[in-house]
């Protein structure tokens, strides 16, 4: 190959490699260590486009396992012919029925895929949590397709997730930071796991945690509406999320007590701000 | 001219290759075969040798081999090989599809001969066909063999045969493997390095249009 053609291919040839990885090396590592790079151009095109899947108008949720030799699975209550992971038409026949509350489709590393019945014992109260946990157990990996989130976890521990086509890193918050500076950890750790599930369902929250033992510089615009402080713990999640969603800042205190909700910011007085300077008197 | 034990390795990768797409329910069509062959030789040049001695002509429809083509009629002729035509009406303008598969009696056989240890270098270089171009359609498929840099290179000169080193495919596994180290700190497989191949077929497949690889200009 004469050199000047050799320098253009060689850049092509890098630019693309270079795009390749950027984007998928974690699902290359993933495929690596369970023993299924042959299916790793068919396992980009499955992610890609499993979401693009609608039966009825409806998005479909679809859990999926790869099989390894710890992977061990009953009989489903329900059925089809196993088939390739390719033939993406197939997990419309069933709807959302496989989805990993119970039932997952197991992917062999010949991309053959097959429904079964995840074992009773790895069972949780929601498809996702026992789509990471079977994969804790048979320590594979495990996909956990749903709208608007799906989720890979490799022996439990979370590897990427994708919201409308976009690949996110698990992020770490330095909640010991925080913590360091007076706020608990485990308010700021419960206050997290809120945000999490708001954020699974499309709904966004604003939690306030304040040292103090009342809310300042911020009022409710609801004045008819009598908030009485409440531990967060005493309310289910389903009740703090629909508070949560209300128009306004959840404000609690270091010991998880429910303050009130902050609808109005108010400029605190100026002996503590100063506009020119920027700065907060603490 | 190819020795006996050439044609007898050449005629085995071919068998082989039609188990493995009957066994993962894929189809196997004239065209469709003859693109799975070039592949194959292809990602077995990446993974360690080339599989097969077939040679490979540049034709307008992509890479053609007569002596497979040759092969595929030999087995008809001699019922190792059903053939049946896909579709009922005969279109002049399109090519007509046949779908191949073994007799069920010899499948067997060929199956117990493929697992001997001396031809796992041509299983492992036909899952990887199978895996990433079985699923592909006759014109899937040959959009993307089309953007394969050695055959766009022997498309130069119509009809010629495409160099059977396959350089573009080697010089493109040491680029990937020299990238991934420097940048990504990855020591990549060679398997790894065909699915890294596959994307950069698919994006000269997308930019055909303004694609100039470098080997065109």
């Amino acid at each position: 190959m004469p050199n000047d053609q050799q320098n253009i291919f060689d850049v092509q040839a890098r630019d693309s490699v270079t795009n390749s990885l950027d984007k998928y090396r974690w699902l290359l590592e993933l495929s690596r260590k369970h023993n299924v790079t042959p299916l790793l151009a068919t396992l980009i095109h499955f992610l890609e486009e499993i979401r693009n899947l609608k039966k009825e108008k409806s998005s479909l949720s679809v859990g999926l396992i790869i099989q390894n030799k710890r992977t061990s699975f009953g009989k489903p209550f329900i059925n089809q012919d196993s088939f390739h992971l390719s033939k993406l038409s197939n997990f419309l026949k069933l709807d959302s029925i496989i989805d990993g509350t119970s039932l997952s489709y197991f992917v062999r590393n010949d991309g053959y895929v097959e429904i079964g019945q995840i074992p009773v014992s790895l069972l949780k109260s929601s498809a996702r949590e026992t789509l990471q946990n079977t994969s804790i157990d048979f320590k594979t990996a495990a996909f956990s397709i749903e709208h608007p989130i799906s989720v890979i976890y490799d022996e439990g521990i979370l590897v990427r997730s994708n919201r409308e086509g976009i690949w996110l890193k698990p992020c770490s918050i330095p909640l010991a930071v925080l913590a360091s500076n007076g706020f608990p950890e485990d308010a700021l750790n419960h206050t997290l796991e809120i945000c999490e599930k708001m954020s699974n369902k499309d709904k966004g929250c604003t939690f306030v945690i304040i040292k103090e033992t009342q809310p300042k510089y911020c009022s409710p615009m609801l004045s008819d509406c009598q908030f009485t402080p409440t531990r967060l713990t005493a309310l289910k999640d389903s009740e703090i999320m629909k508070l949560a969603a209300l128009d306004g800042a959840l404000i609690l205190d270091a010991n998880l007590i429910i303050m009130g909700i902050g609808q109005r910011l108010e400029a605190p007085p100026e002996t503590l701000y100063s506009p020119e300077s920027e700065r907060v008197t603490p | 001219m190819n020795s006996n034990n050439d044609d007898s390795k050449n005629q085995l990768a071919l068998l082989f290759l039609l188990c493995r797409l009957k066994e993962l329910g894929f189809e196997t069509q004239r065209l469709k075969l003859q693109k799975l062959v070039y592949l194959l030789d292809i990602f077995g040049t990446i993974i360690a040798e080339k599989p097969t001695g077939y040679m490979f002509t540049a034709y307008k429809y992509g890479p053609f081999s007569k002596q497979i083509f040759g092969y595929m009629e030999k087995l008809v002729c001699i019922d190792f090989v059903n053939v049946k035509e896909i579709g009922s009406i005969w279109d002049p303008d399109v090519d007509r599809s046949f779908d191949y598969s073994i007799d069920p009696d010899r499948f067997k056989k060929v199956v117990k001969m493929r697992t001997l240890k001396q031809y796992d270098l041509v299983n492992k270089s036909i899952e990887f066909a199978v895996q990433t171009a079985g699923a592909l359609n006759a014109d899937e498929i040959k959009s993307l063999v089309y953007s394969e840099p050695n055959y766009i290179n022997a498309k130069k000169n119509p009809n010629s045969i495409i160099n059977p080193e396959y350089l573009y495919a080697r010089r493109f596994k040491d680029v990937a493997k020299e990238t991934s180290k420097r940048e990504f700190g990855i020591d990549l497989l060679n398997e790894e390095v065909v699915w890294l191949y596959t994307n950069f077929l698919k994006e000269i497949e997308a930019s055909r249009n303004n694609f100039s690889i470098g080997i065109l200009r």
